[in-house]
């Protein structure tokens, strides 16, 4: 599994929202996205997903050009998207909404119904409720499981830890763990860089659609400059 | 003073024209609901399947070959209804509302130029299938054993369709693409298609109420925007996108044209839209509709 990305330029409408991302994502690597609102995080990740389709640049995957494939297509060659805040299928039920993004296992990757319950057996519990009907700690759980069915190579992370609460975020922060520590991919994009930085190998800092720094995670977190403009 | 029997025949005719209303309801339904797309056009898929079939199986002795035409009406506004999605609506999803609806508009003139064409401006009839035809005695009344087969279509339908949005994949889509259509495309479904068949299923769903409506009625140039208005009044009071308020929208609207025949037969018409006002006083978004966001 890698992912490039070279000189992405993306736009909502008129206005120019990515300028020239380059970035990469190599095998079993957690890299984060980091800045503040607004500096491009989710267009890069809408971008990959073809979702805000890239107007120029080139985006491979696995050595696949995926620029302009459609969305459902570059899903189902192994990228999964979790996207921000409530996103999830609320008049279905927790069993559909899994349902739904179940794909055949992969090399590498046999995720199942059973092993997402073993993970988050609340899942299980609630799987004929109505997922609008779930807490955000819940819905978070559901958002992951279901991105683990489709049996990715890549997960792309968007603001995982928004809007939840603190001994939540403890949690996913485990959750998280357990999948880098099988060798999946990630790509993570946060405001909240202590969180992001814990868990990635390295990370890019984005400022107004463009990278401003790239580094490790270690010398992210070191790094004065870089604390300062993420005010951490 | 009404006599009861006859009032329970009335009930009958209310539930047979409700039975055909609901199908054609819930497949405008099922289309704006996936889709959030109104299609004008449906009443043309009603009226086209109502004319194919009479062309199959018209006159006195085409009763022999109804079910043959039914089949083919329903196959040919399949087929139809497909060409639509994929030639004209697909353009028209990234537009305002009201570019849809002129879309469909169109086609409705489009739809009806081409029927005259094709089958001129006279009025055709089917008769009713061998088997199905005669009447039954209910209650010492004569009622005809063709509408008990029209009752049963309309549940057949109503039962298929939740089956098919409650417990297969198909369905799960076709719901999840009204809530969020950008993560069920991130969830590796081709959204396009689901867009399709949901908009050839509702094609259907008028062919297959135009076709089994069409014995015991005239067919004519005009029936297209008729069951429109009657099919647009049943699914808004309903709830726009609820299979459930569909029918019982039509259940409604059938029993009080019928209750209105009985009461006041020259103001039977007034009766629908007394439903549908008074529907929409106490729940504006329809009986099962959810308020737009």
């Amino acid at each position: 599994m890698t992912l490039e990305l070279h000189e992405v330029h993306a736009y909502y409408g008129q206005s120019h929202i990515l300028h020239g991302i380059s970035l990469t994502v190599g095998p079993g690597e957690v890299v984060a996205l980091l800045g503040r609102n607004g500096a491009g995080k989710t267009t890069t990740l809408r971008a990959i997903m073809g979702l805000t389709p890239a107007r120029s640049g080139r985006i491979m995957f696995d050595g696949q050009d995926i620029t302009h494939k459609p969305t459902h297509v570059i899903a189902r060659l192994g990228i999964s998207y979790v996207p921000s805040g409530r996103r999830l299928f609320g008049q279905l039920t927790v069993l559909q909404n899994l349902q739904l993004w179940q794909q055949p296992p992969r090399d590498g990757s046999r995720w199942n119904l059973e092993r997402v319950y073993e993970v988050f057996p609340r899942l299980a519990e609630f799987a004929r409720r109505r997922a609008g009907s779930l807490s955000g700690g819940e819905q978070q759980m559901l958002k992951i499981g279901r991105a683990l069915l489709a049996n990715p190579k890549l997960l792309l992370l968007d603001e995982p830890t928004e809007g939840l609460a603190p001994t939540v975020v403890g949690q996913l922060s485990q959750w998280l763990k357990l999948l880098k520590d099988a060798g999946l991919s990630m790509l993570l994009a946060e405001q909240n860089a202590l969180f992001a930085l814990k868990l990635a190998d390295r990370g890019y800092v984005l400022e107004k659609g463009q990278i401003r720094y790239a580094a490790s995670a270690e010398e992210l977190r070191q790094s004065p400059e870089v604390r300062a403009y993420l005010g951490v | 003073m009404v006599a009861w029997p006859d009032a329970v025949i009335q009930l009958l005719s209310g539930l047979t024209a409700a039975s055909t209303l609901f199908i054609v309801a819930s497949g405008l339904t099922l289309v704006f609901g996936a889709m959030r797309v109104i299609n004008m056009a449906h009443g043309s898929f009603y009226m086209y399947a109502a004319f194919i079939l009479a062309t199959v199986a018209g006159g006195a002795a085409g009763g022999a070959r109804f079910w043959v035409g039914l089949g083919a009406a329903v196959v040919v506004v399949a087929v139809l209804g497909g060409l639509v999605e994929v030639g004209v609506l697909r353009r028209t999803y990234d537009k305002e509302h009201l570019t849809q609806l002129l879309a469909t508009f169109a086609l409705v003139y489009i739809f009806a130029d081409l029927a005259l064409q094709v089958w001129g401006g006279t009025y055709r009839s089917v008769s009713v299938p061998p088997g199905l035809d005669g009447q039954a005695e209910v209650l010492g009344r004569a009622f005809p054993v063709y509408n008990f087969f029209l009752i049963g279509l309309g549940i057949a339908v109503g039962a298929g369709l939740w089956f098919i949005l409650q417990r297969t994949t198909l369905g799960w889509q076709v719901r999840a693409l009204v809530e969020d259509p950008e993560l069920l495309a991130a969830a590796g479904v081709n959204v396009r298609r689901v867009g399709t068949i949901a908009f050839i299923i509702g094609a259907l769903l008028a062919a297959v109420a135009g076709a089994a409506r069409a014995p015991g009625i005239t067919i004519a140039p005009g029936m297209d925007t008729e069951i429109l208005v009657d099919a647009f009044i049943v699914a808004v009071i309903g709830g726009l996108g609820s299979v459930t308020g569909a029918a019982l929208g039509a259940i409604i609207i059938g029993l009080f044209q019928a209750v209105g025949v009985l009461l006041a037969a020259e103001w039977s018409s007034a009766f629908t839209y007394l439903a549908m006002i008074l529907v929409l006083i106490v729940r504006p978004s329809g009986l099962l509709g959810i308020p737009e966001r």
